[in-house]
């Protein structure tokens, strides 16, 4: 048994083994309705082979419901023609669809609720993002179920194939469950029969206004990881396989296994430091206590994964969320047993942070580091053909210069890469270094193998001068030179014999050991500087000039990093800035302006990067000429590098 | 004026009132790590947050002593449901830190210890800048700057209930009270803790915001600088007088559960086991 065998959610039918996870990418409007940018985005999954599509958290209520600015919403007969149009849209395609349905608790803002209070099983605010928090009271824990039954029957009304009732990640249904978080001494808290009361009587309420037979899936934290940060009466493997037990007593249809809670939420959306597959285990230990079909999430980015997933009888829907975000096409691809060609997400968590930076404000959308389509599904239409051979240049391989080169060969141009050294991906192969980091390197690879299925010319360890790029009589040249690392020349001793680069600690040119080390700047990879020196046995500090330590990446990734700062006992000090290099020490001041000296052997300078571009001045005689990426503004993220590459090799 | 060794029954009991008079220093809070709060944490207590607070302050007028120099570091807590916190270990010096550690430890279950020298805990200012400092054996364990205007982070207002010159505040903290006996093979043992909980209120005299830089490290005998600081959050200067209500009995943690988080906070590496016994 594969993928590609179809499997029965209660009666529904669905046509490969294949599920997208909820994510909320922000393409709804404040209404809540699914808008056609939102039905494109889903309906080209759809089309890329997927068996079954959940949405993203879909309120139930307004008010204290509201979890984000963009996010669906059923709390109203309004919205069902536009849910109507979105189950029409994929079912074209054979697939089915689920609305997940929620309430965020205390995980949300007043800013969105417009309450003064949010609510939860008990008056404690989020460890993640403190907010003043109540209790509910037990009338409106009874409008809660209804409202959840109500939202369930619109959803039914409008085609859509069944329910997903989110009692994961820490919100509002889970901060029941938990008894880290409910405190209650009524008949919702206190034993765990009493914390599943609301989820079981949700379920119930759905089924009365449903019907016994709609389709509901129940979405559960394995375990909530709360031990890898100290507290012990968060929800375990053990306690799920009971409520496990108790939803499929209650008629549920589908179990769908995530982990974590907000606390933890580097086990919810991982960074790229979790091994593929983590979290099945769990998820199978639940599936052999229960006789539903079990879905489980868990870092899956191969096919060749996900088929063994199911061959081996793990679990019986293969949850995949980023995937789909990278490769809309991973369905078709991974069912044809082509595992080469598929984009695989490299967990980079670009999306989760960029979907988190509207998520308040509203106004922007998710977006995936390496798919700028994502999400422009309306904007991109269709990839014109029509290149006709003409030159393009492309001055480095690091990921925006591979984009470019990929794109320009899809559209039939004829496309030279010059790289100066003798690997692919610039600053995304040195990221890749790091001990757990190798998923980085997913794009690397996918990027290789497109260079050589179109032909491109590629040029490694190659310094192109601006004559013979001129000789080549290029109709579009793309600089991506990238950057290098700032090394501000006013520090004294900053030229001192020991200091070092972050580059040549990662990349094995220089070896430190038993030496106190200090590492000036707390981006990601200063942290990871540190993260590598201290494991080799150095004794590190790291000083940073702004106030937090930890920049460049999204939350999710700087937590993960400050956590393996923290069990690693690596001194941090933000709000210091460096003033001088001694041969034993270096002197820093604070915000008062306070000088402090730090004894140290050696002085590893990690503050960021400064734009390489020595060619658009050289080449002001031609037309066509972009600078992308790095080259042009130093210091972003992957994903800003590959957009706008792929926008100008889209437009050109 | 001489006093006798026998008092009378009247005499012979502790101030009952707990008023921290005209308290001024400098107050601090950074974001710290998740993990290592709650690693620190004796049961049940549960980790609220991972802010961690702290204070450098000289209490002038104690109602139970002369005045003196106390610096602690502080987590946020759960118990019950209820928010509150936790101190986790408190430095003292000057004339009146030795009845304050007594009566803190006997009475309240505060992990204090006394620092030898008074100028151990020290805080100068020069104009808008305070700078505090806590040594103990010779050794820096806290150095802390605050630049007085704004917050590092806005946040961390909310953090300390908005304090304004005028304004009283509240909270509630969690001590753990250790009953050390001998058993009964003569080796004293602790046989019971007390859970304590109890209200404060803070009135404010000054409260004036601004900009810190947490500078924390640890020693052989005090691991302040087990807290590593992500963020500086914010702080103030400010004058204040602090009461300490009624204390009530919330809970009797197993005591060899709870000890191992408290005793490197209430005694030095040479009062404890060393080597086979
Ligand atoms: C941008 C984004 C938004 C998400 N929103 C939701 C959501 O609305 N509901 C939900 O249950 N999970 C949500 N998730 C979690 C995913 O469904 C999924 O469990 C997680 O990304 C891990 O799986 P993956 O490694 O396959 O991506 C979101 C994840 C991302 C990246």
């Amino acid at each position: 048994m594969k993928i590609n065998t179809t499997a029965k959610i209660g009666n529904l039918e669905i046509k490969n083994r294949l599920i997208m996870t909820a994510m909320g990418v922000g393409l709804g409007n404040h209404e809540g309705e699914a808008t056609e940018d939102f039905i494109a985005f889903y309906a080209r999954r759809a089309k890329g082979g997927c068996g079954l599509i959940i949405t993203e958290i879909t309120r139930v209520c307004e008010g204290h419901g509201i979890g984000e600015y963009d996010q669906l919403s059923l709390s109203t007969d309004d919205n069902i023609p536009s849910f109507t149009k979105l189950a029409e849209e994929i079912h074209k395609y054979g697939s089915k669809i689920f609305v997940q349905l929620h309430h965020p608790g205390r995980e949300t803002y007043t800013q969105l609720t417009g309450t003064e209070e949010l609510v939860s099983a008990s008056a404690i605010p989020s460890v993640a993002a403190p907010q003043p928090t109540r209790s509910l009271t037990i009338e409106e824990i009874h409008e809660l179920v209804e409202q959840f039954g109500d939202a369930a029957l619109r959803a039914k009304k409008a085609n859509v194939d069944g329910v997903e009732i989110h009692g994961a990640h820490g919100y509002l249904i889970q901060q029941f469950l938990s008894a880290n978080d409910n405190k209650r001494t009524d008949e919702y808290g206190g034993s765990a029969e009493n914390r599943r009361r609301f989820l079981l009587e949700i379920i119930e309420n759905i089924k009365e206004k449903c019907g016994e037979y709609y389709p509901i899936s129940v979405r559960l934290s394995s375990s909530e990881f709360l031990d890898n940060v100290g507290i012990t009466s968060g929800i375990t493997v053990e306690e799920t396989i009971e409520t496990a037990k108790a939803v499929e007593n209650a008629g549920v249809s589908l179990l769908n296994i995530s982990a974590g809670t907000y606390a933890t939420g580097f086990t919810i959306v991982e960074p790229t430091s979790y091994e593929q597959g983590w979290k099945i285990p769990f998820a199978t230990e639940i599936r052999n206590n229960v006789n539903i079909p079990v879905a489980a999430t868990g870092v899956i980015r191969e096919a060749g994964f996900a088929n063994k997933l199911i061959e081996e009888d793990k679990v019986d829907f293969v949850a995949l969320g980023r995937p789909w975000l990278c490769d809309p096409d991973f369905g078709n691809k991974a069912l044809s047993g082509n595992d080469d060609d598929i984009r695989k997400c490299m967990s980079c968590v670009y999306c989760f942070d960029t979907a988190g930076e509207s998520l308040v404000t509203g106004g922007a959308h998710a977006k995936c580091a390496v798919n700028p389509e994502m999400g422009n599904e309306t904007v991109y239409t269709k990839l014109q053909k029509n290149g006709n051979g003409k030159k393009a240049v492309v001055v480095g391989a690091g990921p925006g210069g591979l984009e470019a080169a990929i794109i320009l060969a899809e559209r039939n141009y004829d496309v030279t890469i010059f790289e100066k050294n003798d690997y692919l991906g610039g600053q995304l192969y040195l990221a890749s270094l790091p001990p757990h980091k190798q998923k980085m390197r997913y794009f690397i690879v996918y990027a290789a193998k497109k260079l050589k299925d179109y032909g491109v010319d590629l040029r490694l360890n190659t310094t192109v001068s601006a004559e013979e790029i001129r000789a080549l009589n290029p109709y579009v040249t793309i600089i991506a030179t990238g950057s290098e690392p700032i090394r501000p020349s006013k520090i004294p001793g900053i030229n001192n014999d020991n200091v070092y680069t972050p580059v040549e600690i990662l990349k094995g040119e220089v070896t430190l050991a038993n030496q106190r080390v200090i590492v000036v700047g707390s981006g990601l990879t200063g942290m990871e500087t540190a993260i590598a020196l201290q494991t080799a046995g150095n004794e590190v500090s790291i000083v940073e000039m702004q106030d937090v330590c930890g920049s460049g990446g999204g939350q999710t990734v700087i937590m993960d990093e400050r956590g393996t700062l923290a069990k690693l006992g690596v001194c941090t000090m933000p709000g210091h800035r460096l003033l001088e290099i001694r041969s034993d020490a270096v002197i820093v001041a604070d915000n008062a302006d306070i000088e402090v000296e730090i004894p140290c052997d050696s002085v590893v300078i990690s503050l960021g990067v400064k734009s390489v571009n020595s060619y658009e001045d050289l080449l002001n005689d031609l037309s066509n000429v972009f600078v992308i990426g790095d080259a042009k503004c130093a210091g972003r993220r992957i994903g800003d590098a590959v957009h706008e590459a792929y926008k100008i090799a889209y437009r050109i | 004026m001489k006093t006798k060794i026998v008092l009378n029954s009247e005499e012979a009991l502790l101030e009952p009132s707990a008023i921290m008079g005209n308290e001024e220093g400098i107050y601090f809070t950074f974001m710290s790590d998740l993990g290592v709060i709650a690693n620190v944490l004796p049961e049940p207590l549960e980790v609220a947050s991972p802010l961690v607070s702290g204070y450098i302050v000289e209490i002038k007028n104690a109602s139970f002593g002369e005045r003196y120099m106390e610096a602690m570091l502080g987590v946020y807590v759960k118990l019950n449901g209820k928010v509150g916190m936790y101190p986790v270990t408190f430095l003292l010096s000057g004339p009146g830190a030795e009845m304050a550690t007594y009566l803190g430890r006997e009475k309240t279950g505060l992990s204090k210890k006394i620092c030898e020298n008074e100028d151990d805990i020290s805080i100068k200012r020069d104009g808008d800048v305070l700078r505090g400092m806590v040594k103990r054996k010779g050794a820096l364990l806290l150095d802390v700057s605050i630049k007085l205007g704004e917050y590092n982070n806005p946040a961390v207002g909310d953090i300390y209930n908005n304090p304004t010159a005028g304004k009283k505040t509240g909270g509630t903290s969690f001590y753990f009270h250790t009953v050390l006996e001998p058993d009964e093979n003569g080796k004293a043992i602790y046989k019971k803790v007390n859970l304590i909980s109890n209200e404060a209120e803070y009135a404010y005299h000054k409260w004036e915001p601004g900009k810190v830089s947490v500078r924390l490290y640890s020693s052989e005998n005090d691991a302040w600088g087990e807290f590593p600081v992500f963020e500086n959050m914010g702080g103030a200067y400010s004058v204040n007088d602090l009461e300490m209500k009624d204390l009530y009995i919330v809970g009797n943690p197993d005591p060899k559960k709870v000890i191992p988080k408290l005793m490197s906070t209430r005694f030095d590496k040479v009062a404890l086991l060393k080597g086979e016994r």
